[in-house]
Formats: C-alpha cells, sequence, structure tokens
C-alpha cells in the first residue's frame, strides 16, 4: 500500500520562552493607577478602568444595583444624551461596555489606535460625569427586569442559577449577579447614582491599556482625559471581603417536562486562584474535563455519543473557588451521565493520572500562553482577573513557571487534597417523571424534585 | 479617518492542483493553518441534508496514520486551538500552534486529507450520528427559538433550493447515512484542487510553500468538482407568513431577504451590509431606536447578512417583542422604518459611523493570525483572489450614501415579504 503522507507524527520544536507583557506603570495626580501594555499588531486597543468594589458591597433589598449602574453608565454622560453618546461612540468605531462582577465593577473600552485619545475622552465623561437621566434608568429598569423573566425559560441559566444557591449558601455568590426580580423592581434612580457617586472613584480604580504601541501614548494624552476625573469626598474604605462557606452535596432536580435534552451541572470545594496549588490542580483538571481529549469527554461525547460536549473547570473568585463540571446530554440519559461522571472524579481521585496525560496538559498550559494572549482583550482581561484576585501582574509568568513543575504525582496528590467526590453538588434539569427515579438509584442521598420557574 | 494596514500576501498552487495561500507575520511565535474545501450545504442531495456537517465530524475520528481523537490531542498538547465549521458554501477546518508545531499540523491535515476512510467504523460512525444530534439539541431545540432560521429559510428560498435547509441538516437524514457515502464523499470533494490552504503568522512565504509541498505534494490529484451555483433568484414579492406557537417567554418576529450573491467586489453586496448595520447593528442603528428606545415595543433587534455565493446572498431582520405586547405593533414599526429607509436613505452621520463600526470589526478580524487566515481563505476559495482581503475596507469607504438607499429599497425592503412569528404557548401551557 503506496502512501503519500509520512506514518509518524513530525517533531515538533519547543516553543521559546515566552513572558507576560512587562506592564508600564504610573500614577496621576488624582490617584488613578495606569498600566499600560504593549501588544505589537493590536491595532484595537483594550481599555479597562477597574474599579475596586465587589458586589458584596450592594444593599440587600437593591441587588442588581451595580449591574443596572453599569448598564445606564454608558446612557449619556459629559452632557451627550444617550443617542448622542452612543452615536459618538460608533463615529469612532469604539464600544464600550460597563460590568459589575462578583470582586471589581469595569468598564471597558475596545477602540481602533487612532482614535484612542477620544476613546479616552468618552471613557472619562461615563466614569466622571453619568447622566444617569431617570427615564434611561427606568427604560433600563424595565429592560432588565424583561431579561430576568425571559432567562427563565433557558434550562442553562436556570441550572447555573439554582447551583449557585445550593453552593454558595448566604454568601452574595449565592444569588444572581443582575439581582432577582424582586430586588431590581426595588431599585430608584436614586440608588443607582448612590452606588456610581459613591463607588466609582480615581483612588480606588487601576486604568489598563492595552495595545499596538500604548506605552509611548503621546504626551499629556492621560492626563488631558482620565487625569481630570476628580476623586469623591471623603474617600470610601475598602470593603473587608466576604468569607465564603462553599456547600456540599445536594441534588436538586427541576422538572422540566417535555425538555429536547437534560442539563446537568456539578460543583464541588476548589480553591483559588491565589494558591500554589492552583497549577496542579489546574493541569489535572485539564485531563480530566478541560480539553476536547480529557476523560469526561471522550466517554461521554466520542464512546458513548451521549452529549455534543462536556468540560469542567476551575471557577474562582477572589473568595472562592470551584471545580465546576456541566453538560447538556441526552433527554433520558441524565441520571446515566450524572453517575459516569461521579465515577470518573472517583478513579481520577484514586488512582490519579499518567505520565503521559500531565505531560501534555503541562505543554498545553505552558505553549498556548502566546496564543491565549495573542489579543489585546484578552491581555486586558487576565490584567483584570489578577487585580481582582489582588494578585501581583507578573503571576502570569510565576504560574507558567508552577506548571513547568507539575508532575503526575504532585497533580494527584493536590487533586485527592482538594477535590472530594463526595461533596459535589448536581443540580439536573429534566423530565422528572424519567429521571427522577433513575437520579435516587444513584445512592447520593435524597433528590430534591423542584417545579421549572415560570 | 482610514485606518488600514495592509497584509502582505502570497499564493502557489501545488502540482495537484491545491492552492496555498502564505501571510507572515514574522516574530509572533504562532503559525495558524486553515483550509476551506468547496463542500457545503449547499452541495447535499436532498435526502441526505446534514452530510456535509456529519463529514467535518468524521474527519476527527482519525486516519490512515492518526488514531481516533488523536488530532485534538496532539494540537491541543501542544499549545494550540483547532475546530471545524460546516456552513452553506464551505467546510473550514483551522489550527493555530506555536511555530514549532506547524510541521506537525500540516501533517495531520494532509493526512485526513489523503486517508480517511481508513480507520472509520460503523461504530464510531454512529457515535457521531448521536453527536450531532446532540449537537442539534443542544444548539437549536432546547433553547427558545432556536430554530427560528430553520423555519424561516424555506420561507425565502424554496425548501429544495441549494439554502433552503441549515447545515445541521435533517437527523432521519443521516440515521440512514451509510460508510460507503462517506467514501464517495471525501472522494469527490476532499480533493486537493478542491481545497484551498492558508498559513499565516510567525512563517514566511518560502518556508511556508515547501512546507506544505512536502506533506500535501504527495497527495493524488484528482479532478475537481465542477463548481454549479442556483440562478441568481429576484426579491421575493409575493408575501408568505409562518406562524408557529412554541414555549417561547414572548414572541419574536424574523424576516428574510434574497440578496446579491458574493462576488468578491460587489458593491450591490456592500451597499447592502452597510443598510443592514444602519438599520439594525447595535445601540445606534434604527431599528433599536424605534422600537427599544421610542416605542418599548421589543426588547432586542438585529439585522445581519450571511454572504454566499450560490445566486444569492442572505439577509436577516429579527425582534423579540416586549412581554404582553402585541406582535403586530413590532412587525408594523419594522415595516416603517424599512420604507423610510428605503425612501431617504442613510443620513451622512450614519455613512460615517457604519463605515467606522466595519472597519472595527474587520480590525478585530485581522487581529489574530486565525482571523487572517480565514479571511484569506474564504477570498482564495470562493473568490479565487486572496487579495481581495486588502481591498474590502476601499469598497466600504467608496460607496455612496444613494447606492446603500437603493440597496435597502431593492433587497432589504422584500425581507417584509417572509415573515416568521413564534408566539408562547403561555405559562405553564404545553408548547410544542
Amino acid at each position: 500500500m503506496s502512501t503519500a503522507t509520512i506514518g509518524t507524527p513530525p517533531p515538533v520544536t519547543p516553543a521559546g520562552e515566552w513572558r507576560f507583557p512587562r506592564p508600564q506603570e504610573r500614577r496621576l495626580d488624582n490617584g488613578l493607577r495606569v498600566l499600560c501594555l504593549d501588544c505589537p499588531g493590536q491595532h484595537v486597543v483594550s481599555v479597562g478602568a477597574i474599579v475596586d468594589v465587589p458586589l458584596a458591597a450592594e444593599p440587600k433589598a437593591i441587588e442588581g444595583v451595580a449591574s443596572l449602574a453599569a448598564e445606564c453608565l454608558t446612557q449619556g454622560a459629559g452632557g451627550l444624551d444617550a443617542e448622542a453618546f452612543s452615536d459618538a461612540l460608533a463615529a469612532c468605531g469604539a464600544d464600550m461596555e460597563a460590568s459589575a462582577g462578583g470582586d471589581v465593577f469595569s468598564v471597558r473600552l475596545g477602540v481602533p489606535s487612532p482614535w484612542l485619545e477620544r476613546g479616552l475622552e468618552l471613557l472619562t465623561m461615563v466614569l466622571a460625569q453619568a447622566a444617569l437621566d431617570p427615564h434611561e434608568v427606568g427604560q433600563r429598569q424595565r429592560l432588565r427586569l424583561e431579561e430576568i423573566e425571559q432567562s427563565l425559560a433557558y434550562p442553562t441559566m436556570v441550572v447555573g442559577d439554582r447551583l449557585n444557591a445550593e453552593v454558595f449558601g448566604s454568601a452574595r455568590l449565592a444569588r444572581p449577579a443582575g439581582g432577582s426580580a424582586e430586588t431590581v423592581a426595588a431599585i430608584r434612580r436614586d440608588d443607582v447614582a448612590a452606588f456610581a457617586t459613591g463607588w466609582l472613584d480615581p483612588r480606588r480604580t487601576v486604568l489598563v491599556v492595552v495595545g499596538d504601541g500604548v506605552s509611548r501614548l503621546a504626551g499629556g494624552v492621560l492626563e488631558r482625559t482620565v487625569g481630570r476625573w476628580r476623586p469623591g469626598e471623603p474617600e470610601i474604605a475598602a470593603l473587608p471581603d466576604e468569607i465564603v462557606r462553599v456547600g456540599t452535596g445536594t441534588l436538586v432536580l427541576v422538572d422540566w417536562p417535555g425538555a429536547a435534552q437534560a442539563v446537568v451541572r456539578l460543583a464541588t470545594p476548589g480553591i483559588t486562584r491565589a494558591d500554589p496549588r492552583w497549577a496542579p490542580l489546574f493541569v489535572a483538571n485539564y485531563v480530566l474535563g478541560g480539553s476536547f481529549g480529557s476523560r469526561l469527554n471522550t466517554v461521554l461525547r466520542e464512546q458513548k455519543g451521549l452529549t455534543y460536549g462536556i468540560g469542567s473547570g476551575l471557577d474562582s473568585s477572589r473568595t472562592a473557588g470551584l471545580l465546576a463540571i456541566g453538560a447538556s446530554v441526552r433527554a433520558d440519559a441524565a441520571a446515566e451521565c450524572v453517575g459516569e461522571i461521579l465515577s470518573i472524579v472517583d478513579a481520577a481521585h484514586a488512582d490519579g493520572f499518567t505520565g503521559d496525560e500531565i505531560a501534555g496538559g503541562v505543554r498545553a498550559a505552558v505553549d498556548s500562553a502566546p496564543l491565549g494572549y495573542e489579543r489585546a482583550e484578552a491581555v486586558a482581561n487576565r490584567v483584570e482577573v489578577l487585580l481582582a484576585h489582588r494578585l501581583p501582574l507578573d503571576h502570569v509568568d510565576l504560574n507558567l513557571a508552577r506548571m513547568r513543575e507539575v508532575t503526575a504525582e504532585g497533580a494527584h496528590d493536590v487533586f485527592a487534597d482538594v477535590v472530594d467526590p463526595g461533596a459535589f453538588t448536581v443540580v439536573v434539569a429534566a423530565d422528572a417523571e424519567s429521571q427522577a427515579e433513575p437520579l435516587r438509584a444513584l445512592g447520593r442521598g435524597p433528590v430534591q424534585v423542584v417545579e421549572r420557574p415560570r | 479617518m482610514t485606518f488600514e494596514p495592509a497584509y502582505p500576501i502570497a499564493t502557489r498552487t501545488l502540482d495537484n492542483g491545491l492552492r496555498v495561500v502564505a501571510s507572515p507575520t514574522p516574530g509572533i511565535g504562532l503559525v495558524a493553518v486553515n483550509l476551506w474545501y468547496d463542500v457545503g450545504s449547499r452541495h447535499e442531495s436532498p435526502d441526505r441534508q446534514g452530510f456535509a456537517h456529519l463529514f467535518e465530524h468524521l474527519m476527527f475520528q482519525g486516519s490512515r496514520h492518526v488514531e481516533p481523537g488523536q488530532h485534538f490531542a496532539l494540537v491541543q498538547g501542544h499549545g494550540g486551538s483547532l475546530n471545524a465549521t460546516t456552513s452553506f458554501d464551505r467546510t473550514n477546518y483551522f489550527d493555530t500552534v506555536p511555530r514549532g508545531a506547524l510541521d506537525l499540523v500540516l501533517w495531520l491535515e494532509a493526512d485526513r486529507m489523503a486517508y480517511l476512510e481508513d480507520v472509520l467504523t460503523p461504530q464510531n460512525f454512529r457515535t457521531q450520528v448521536d453527536v450531532v444530534g446532540a449537537e442539534r439539541r443542544q444548539r437549536m431545540d432546547n433553547v427558545p427559538y432556536g430554530t427560528a432560521f430553520e423555519l424561516l429559510l424555506p420561507l425565502v428560498f424554496d425548501a429544495d433550493h441549494p439554502y433552503g435547509h441549515l447545515p445541521i441538516g435533517v437527523l432521519a437524514h443521516l440515521d440512514e447515512a451509510t460508510l460507503d457515502e462517506v467514501s464517495a464523499f471525501h472522494a469527490r470533494y476532499y480533493t486537493p484542487s478542491n481545497a484551498v490552504v492558508t498559513i499565516a503568522g510567525d512563517v514566511t512565504p518560502d518556508e511556508a510553500f515547501a512546507k506544505a509541498d512536502s506533506y500535501f505534494g504527495g497527495i493524488e490529484s484528482r479532478e475537481r468538482p465542477k463548481r454549479e451555483l442556483a440562478d441568481p433568484l429576484p426579491p421575493r414579492r409575493e408575501p408568505v407568513l409562518r406562524q408557529e406557537v412554541q414555549d417561547v417567554p414572548t414572541a419574536a418576529v424574523w424576516w428574510a431577504a434574497r440578496l446579491p450573491a458574493d462576488e468578491g467586489m460587489s458593491r450591490e453586496l456592500a451597499a447592502a451590509v452597510l443598510a443592514a448595520s444602519i438599520l439594525g447593528d447595535g445601540e445606534t442603528s434604527r431599528l433599536h431606536r424605534r422600537l427599544v428606545r421610542a416605542d418599548e415595543t421589543a426588547t432586542g433587534v438585529g439585522v445581519g447578512v450571511n454572504t454566499l455565493i450560490g445566486g444569492n446572498s442572505l439577509g436577516m431582520v429579527s425582534a423579540r417583542a416586549a412581554s404582553s405586547v402585541d406582535p403586530q405593533a413590532v412587525v408594523d414599526a419594522v415595516g416603517e422604518e424599512l420604507r423610510r429607509f428605503a425612501v431617504e436613505g442613510p443620513t451622512g452621520e450614519e455613512m460615517e459611523r457604519a463605515r467606522a463600526q466595519a472597519e472595527r470589526e474587520w480590525l478585530d478580524e485581522m487581529a489574530t493570525a486565525a482571523g487572517r487566515a480565514d479571511a484569506l481563505s474564504g477570498c482564495a476559495l470562493l473568490q479565487d483572489d486572496p487579495g481581495l482581503l486588502n481591498q474590502r475596507l476601499g469598497l466600504l469607504q467608496s460607496l455612496h450614501a444613494d447606492e446603500v438607499r437603493t440597496a435597502g429599497e431593492t433587497w432589504l425592503l422584500p425581507a417584509l415579504s417572509a415573515e416568521l412569528r413564534i408566539l408562547p404557548s403561555g405559562k405553564g401551557g404545553d408548547g410544542q
């Protein structure tokens, strides 16, 4: 049999040393810390204003106020009404979006490099002079309420919210980041203004600028724009972090009659990104469910054809970490899949990983860095994650160095130490008539069957 | 302000007919390899809808020298990313890796271009039919409004038109497919002369051509299937309305239009794309301002264009009604805005904004080696001219407001003739 191609894979030349872009750091007179990171060839500059205020700062009765403030900030600012402001953004090919995350509040701007100064002007208007017009706030609030109601029709969202509620107990992470229908309805325009003026302050903000040539920003550009953002009075002290206790072990079945597929999601306590065991656990997870050829995907997709894809990942905020696993699976096989997933985790817990598996995971983690940080936006997002976790800016390089040291034994030790297979909380959306009994038969304790929310 | 970095492009055709495009970006440490095969859902026979996409899955089940699953494991295991997609006109396989793994990727792609059928078993074939079924359910059947696109297509093209069905296809057709059909499909469409490979990133054109020749050059040359394109159809005039009741939270409406085919530098299609952007892209668009902001009858609106080569491209308009709003109010307002645009055309400011947004989108697309490689493969395979990539923005900049108005009137306004409404079955009701 003649072959036109050679029979064995050609050798791969090891990738050279790669380092995360070095930030150039300055502090402006208004207290704003600025980090500029050069990314050659990235002509859409990615800018982020990262404000040190967690969601836990929201008054409990009006949760969602931070997200609503985020939505409203770009609806008119600096003397421009909502339409004039969005026209101004579009005219320079820019987009801007604010969001309230668990650990930090951020306003992100993407703008072609020739328009960077104009983009920074518009960003400054938002940070310093957002209009928060009552009509705009009311309209955004109504849209947000519609969104909450519509989200109930999506099983993946319902399962995600329910899992957070089960896992995070009384912590802010247990409740939807954007608030519930009840708390959002209770927000008044003045609450939004109080949140924005109270927390958005240059002294508690880091401005991240990433793109081609940004470290050579023309003199005065920052001073003329974000430098004009005046600090408030008085400065608000940082909040102490919430103590988050991660709950374990419940099994909830959301009854979804006639569902075309079942949605399953599982989580067990993990670690935060700051933990030195992050690197070995990350590589272990690559083998478990963090890649296409992972154990979970190989069995559930490639061998059994039960799902289009299953993945697991390490979720981390500053205050809590999870190992989470999720998939959409065949409607009549939800219980079978949960059982299969747990037995794959059990096996990893008991027997660990092969040297080849871990070597592949290490190479994947280390050698994927240049690809993972090819775009300016990806670099900016990573800096935001580091700031949110209060990690130093050389943490990416430090973490890669730790990755290189991961061994099969080390990965197994950490996996066995951190992951408690008996502690998984499981949430399933499926037809209870067919799936309640097989889920009970897994022998993981009582199955709490709840109605699909409407 | 016009900002238009031009990307270097070099081309070579191997003796077996494989077209190779190279675009160097020295120093980035990465290389993207991107193959477009000239086969998509428009090539499928009426009783095998979805076969091209199923076939794409099978391309990951190993080839003569590659074990099932090894393609993903090797590429990801060297820090790369990879995947494949199937569309109406083409099937696309792409890998981005550290430059030291370029040979590996070319070898993997060449092996499955040359010898796929050696390792396929009835069992992994059936499993992939199941996986495609799971993909369809996850993306369409288990998601509110997930089947809208599928329901809309036969309203604008007839069901037996090459664009009358989606690439995901019909699961019953796939259940009936056989391994012999897989071999025949591979033999017919997966020939070097029916493909383009683009190598973009940290590699010189000479290196790229030499490596492409050493891995793909030995693959037997076979006849390139003749490209058969449907005749261009005029805009639809006779109205058609389909109404569905489903388990969805609120009513939503879609419209579709036949647009001019993508012929590379078609001014008419480019004008329709700008008109679509002005009408329905983002918070500055006319439909958003009218329906979401002024009337408060919709929670979201959009206008999109799918550029295609087979006689016509496809335009789509969508609007999701706010709860308790009569969808007729949404339909009336969309109709008014499309008609107004057809008469008045865009303002000068709207033209400027649409151009700036298009420029920004282009820069985003070009920001990665993978994005550049994909765009180059597209120009090379569908238009036979990768150099079109560097002319795209110039074309947009040169359009006049009246061309955009005319495109709105001629091509987008007829979307109102093909309408799909999905209405909620009611809370607690039994939607279908």
